[in-house]
């Protein structure tokens, strides 16, 4: 496996790539859309800035919010000065296997609305049956030892969770 | 003191239910340290949500005892198979791989171990000792004072973090607009709530941390897990047991490794993987072979571990004084301490000395039983290195919703992990530091609870961090670390250019 996230740009303090550039300042300046059409739109909450001493609920939000902005916009310009002025070199994005991710976040986000379906251990059951038996496959390329390892797998799971969150935590998840 | 300690340890060793969560949270720790890939943040992430329905005692106990024993389980797999199981065992694969190669794998691993312990204990001595001190010199702290420590906090944890400290402060600046959401906790005025139900009730930490340090880790490996792969070469343990005088002779670079790991850790942010890549600097320059460091020599096993097992008590004195956490692993298991309606900081010496006790002895036993199962379990553990990555992370994704689903058994905080764990792949994605976004989480509300307070009392005048001298060097401080980074750059260029310019500069006089 490769690092940690919490290590996430351990190498990162040479330069950065103006195509990396760009992406953070788009991801900060999505963010900050957001943020900025959330506190804007609620009237209370841009009321409260004029509320006599206490700053008001609005304060920090817009402070935050306003130097986030800024600092967006100082690494988007800076990526398109880089990109105009045809420096490209310096770190790009990290490498990863995107559709893999992709996949896991669309089969967990199946994985909770099969909860409400068919209840918690089922859908994990299947959950982890179907990633396991794939990434067993991928790895071995045995189909049938896969399927195999995917049903073992899942049953030992689920037994886990039953008797550890169910059983003894009273989690209601059975 | 010593009687509340040896109260606090007495008590749990008489509870057969905490010896045996003591028991199970270091073979736990043992077992997912040494998992290559699994960091001690992510073994306490996910066995976070077992704690929930324990006794605060209890939890703390486990979560220490995972804690502790998670950084001596990334030894094992640094030594055997050359691959750090933590960030922090980093550097004695240095040395310990080819003690390994070399036939001395079970010596490699007891001298890890040792070292782990008694840095580990220096670690708690530096805690037991500074602690008290400093929450005592906190507790003559006011809002001024408080909101200056939540911004040098925030700026300090930026800094440190990888990669640019002016990117970090911005994750932990997308940390505080997270601590926001919900409703105002003085005005009960939503914000950032989108009108949506899930985000109003606020986020958690510990589905951000699931999400963050657990999930979107199992995203970013899913890709490689399945594919082919080349099996390690193990090395066989061999002898456990190295000379006792080999193993007595190393008590000074014991002792250097854990002041640097104790005096490193307190830094918050500064973490164990800088600890012990100073500590093994430091034992290379101190050494009459620095030559042979890097092919196996004792001292490079035995300085990092010790430097590596004692921050963890440095880690926990800005965490339990002030309410800072040291590092993301900190910053987990602050978040079990919210859940159970405690709030690090001075006040927590002052209302509940019987909890901080508690923690001082968790520590205690937890470096003992470590010790204890470490060598019980010492030629059995290599086998979990071999355990495929891809069912490890299918168990890690499962134990991610269903743990954050424990925490108030609603699907709201599941979904809420899932959206921090996509936040933490694109983090990487992008190579911005992860840890701010929870710092930023953490620190949010006693920022704005303070700044707002003191706005008022100095009746909305911003002289009042003026006024107060300790605000005042805080905030100064806060701006240095950072301008540092954006006029550096600038110095280096001119001391260039002054050098280019002027040849004879700077060279020594014969």
């Amino acid at each position: 496996m490769s690092k940690s996230t919490e290590n996430a740009g351990r190498e990162n303090k040479a330069q950065t790539s103006p195509v990396l550039d760009l992406a953070v300042g788009a991801f900060f300046a999505i963010i900050c859309a957001a943020g900025w059409s959330s506190v804007l739109s609620g009237k209370r909450l841009m009321a409260s800035l004029d509320a006599g001493l206490d700053p008001g609920a609005g304060f920090l939000p817009v402070l935050v919010l306003g130097l986030l902005s800024l600092g967006a916009a100082l690494i988007l310009i800076k990526g398109c000065f880089r990109l105009v002025t045809g420096r490209t070199d310096g770190y790009g994005m990290e490498s990863a296997d995107h559709p893999a991710a992709v996949s896991l976040l669309l089969s967990m986000i199946a994985l909770c609305a099969g909860v409400a379906v068919i209840g918690f251990l089922p859908a994990t059951f299947v959950f982890s049956a179907a990633w396991t038996a794939w990434l067993s496959w991928r790895r071995t390329g045995r189909l049938a030892r896969a399927l195999v390892s995917g049903l073992i797998l899942s049953v030992l799971l689920c037994a886990f969770l039953y008797v550890t969150f169910v059983s003894v935590l009273k989690v209601p998840i059975g | 003191m010593l009687n509340d300690f040896l109260s606090a340890l007495g008590t749990t060793l008489m509870s057969p239910w905490g010896l045996m969560l003591a028991v199970l949270g270091t073979v736990l720790g043992v077992v997912l340290g040494a998992m290559p890939g699994i960091s001690s943040t992510m073994a306490l992430a996910i066995l976070l949500p077992i704690s929930f329905s324990m006794d605060p005692h209890l939890a703390i106990l486990f979560l220490l005892a995972v804690f502790v024993a998670s950084v001596y389980g990334g030894s094992i797999s640094a030594i055997l198979i050359n691959i750090p199981g933590t960030p922090g065992a980093i550097v004695t694969q240095l040395d310990g791989y080819p003690m390994a190669r070399s036939g001395r794998a079970g010596e490699a691993l007891t001298f890890a171990l040792v070292s782990s312990t008694l840095g580990g204990l220096i670690g708690l001595l530096v805690l037991v000792l500074v602690a008290p001190m400093l929450a005592a010199a906190a507790m003559e702290f006011r809002s001024p004072e408080f909101t200056a420590v939540a911004v040098f906090g925030l700026v300090l944890l930026a800094y440190a973090s990888p990669g640019s400290t002016i990117r970090g402060m911005m994750v932990g600046g997308l940390g505080l607009l997270c601590g926001m959401m919900g409703f105002d906790s003085l005005t009960d005025i939503p914000r950032f709530t989108f009108d949506s139900p899930v985000l109003e009730g606020g986020i958690e930490l510990v589905p951000l941390c699931v999400g963050l340090f657990g999930f979107a880790e199992v995203m970013k490996n899913i890709g490689t897990a399945g594919r082919s792969y080349t099996k390690s070469v193990m090395p066989a343990i061999g002898r456990l047991w190295p000379p006792m005088k080999e193993l007595l002779g190393q008590w000074k670079t014991m002792l250097r490794g854990s002041f640097i790991g104790a005096s490193v850790g307190a830094i918050p942010a500064a973490g164990s993987a800088i600890a012990v890549a100073i500590a093994y600097a430091q034992e290379v320059r101190f050494s009459k072979r620095p030559d042979e460091f890097g092919k196996g020599v004792t001292e490079g096993v035995v300085a990092p571990e010790s430097a590596n097992s004692s921050s963890i008590g440095g880690t926990l004195i800005p965490m339990m004084t002030l309410g800072i956490p040291g590092d993301a692993i900190t910053a987990v298991l602050m978040g079990s301490l919210l859940i159970h309606g405690l709030r690090p900081g001075p006040e927590l010496f002052a209302n509940n000395p019987e909890f901080v006790s508690g923690v001082y002895s968790s520590f205690f036993l937890a470096l003992i039983l470590t010790l204890v199962i470490g060598l019980l379990l010492m030629r059995w553990v290599a086998w979990v290195t071999r355990i495929p990555s891809h069912i490890l992370l299918v168990v890690i994704a499962v134990l991610c919703v269903v743990g954050s689903f424990a925490i108030r058994n609603t699907m709201s905080d599941v979904y809420i992990m899932l959206a921090f764990g996509l936040i933490g792949y694109l983090l990487n994605l992008f190579r911005l530091p992860a840890a701010p976004l929870a710092f930023g989480l953490i620190l949010g509300p006693l920022l704005e609870e303070n700044l707002r307070r003191s706005l008022i009392l100095g009746r909305g005048s911003w002289d009042i961090f003026i006024n107060s001298p300790i605000a005042l060097t805080l905030l100064l401080m806060s701006l240095g670390a950072i301008l540092l980074p954006l006029v550096a750059p600038w110095f280096v260029r001119l001391r260039d250019d002054l050098r280019r310019t002027y040849p004879t500069l700077g060279r020594r006089r014969r």
